[in-house]
């Protein structure tokens, strides 16, 4: 169950992106990525899944968030939902684990 | 609106469970917010490594980048002059890729049409920021970029074609390769749709990309590896 709160804040900053001018800026986003080429495997799992875990729940709470408020949807509400996890998570997902960070250098 | 529904669950089920590519997504650059650029392009540096297509494209075949950080697409879209004047000394001070994806007709449009030919084809322009008319990149100025950054397709035109018209699909999807290849010297491998569709959703569109050659695929919300050797 999401807070008033959690609900609010994803539209403050929604309303916050959205009132930027796109033509002049840098949008953060995450694209799925797909090997289609001859030989691929049939489908390549995601090296680090607890990145992806906390990718997927972030998107599945913030689009919660907008179908508990917003009374018909479409296709840009998903683009908005993207927005918001790209732009909250572009860097923090980006970070090693702390414990890892004198570690040889191989991003996992 | 159930689709909406259906879909959103389809995405978040993709994000838990395939690779994801983090892009960051420009269009114009104009010169008054270079400081701006500049501050992102150094938190950048530190959390993601320079992304070549060479780079992407065994991320894409085995989910690993292959440097010591994560990788990144540095996307700037349409083929804007001011990629190259403010973007491109950015970039190189930071040891950064970028990814400048082209409409190969702008650049080929005299500069005494660009101004027309961006009103019609939402091609946006700063207003004054270039007294000798020219808005877009020069053939020129995109040689320069391919020695060190990425140079890729963003259709010929920038504008929305029926995708169910085969001359305009050659037009804007191999029309535009064979541009770059008379211009750069050889084909592009990166291909960005305008309007977003993936490979595998339009038959007929799929055939043109894939005559096309392109390697990479770019749409709403997925980077397809088309074709290639395996890295």
């Amino acid at each position: 169950m999401l807070s008033d709160a959690f609900i609010d804040e994803v539209f403050a900053d929604i309303e916050r992106l959205t009132s930027r001018d796109y033509a002049e800026i840098g949008v953060p986003m995450f694209l799925i990525a797909e090997d289609l080429s001859p030989g691929a495997a049939a489908s390549v799992p995601p090296v680090s899944p607890h990145r992806s875990a906390l990718l997927g729940a972030a998107f599945d709470q913030v689009w919660a968030a907008i179908v508990a408020r917003k009374p018909e949807l479409d296709a840009v509400d998903i683009s908005r939902a993207i927005e918001v996890v790209a732009d909250r998570y572009i860097l923090a997902l980006a970070a090693s684990e702390f414990s890892r960070l004198t570690d040889e250098p191989t991003y996992v | 609106m159930p689709a909406a529904i259906d879909f959103a669950a389809g995405i978040a089920g993709l994000l838990s469970s395939a690779p994801t590519v983090t892009a960051l997504n420009f269009h114009n650059t104009p010169a008054y917010k270079a400081a701006e650029y500049d501050r992102q392009f150094a938190i950048i540096a530190e959390h993601f490594a320079p992304t070549t297509e060479d780079d992407l494209a065994i991320f894409l075949a085995t989910g690993r980048w292959p440097q010591a950080k994560p990788g990144i697409v540095l996307a700037f879209y349409n083929g804007y002059r001011n990629n190259f004047d403010v973007i491109r000394p950015l970039l190189e001070r930071h040891g950064l890729v970028g990814w400048f994806l082209v409409a190969s007709g702008y650049v080929a449009c005299p500069p005494a049409e660009q101004l027309a030919f961006g009103a019609t084809r939402t091609l946006r322009t700063i207003p004054g920021e270039y007294t000798d008319g020219r808005y877009a990149l020069s053939w020129d100025e995109c040689r320069e970029l391919d020695r060190h950054h990425v140079v890729g397709s963003h259709t010929r035109n920038h504008t929305r074609v029926s995708l169910d018209n085969p001359a305009a699909l050659d037009a804007e999807i191999v029309g535009s390769q064979t541009d770059f290849i008379r211009e750069l010297g050889h084909p592009v491998r990166s291909f960005a749709w305008l309007f977003g569709g993936a490979y595998g959703e339009n038959p007929l569109a799929d055939r043109h990309v894939d005559r096309a050659g392109y390697e990479f695929l770019f749409s709403n919300y997925r980077l397809q590896r088309l074709r290639g050797e395996r890295p």
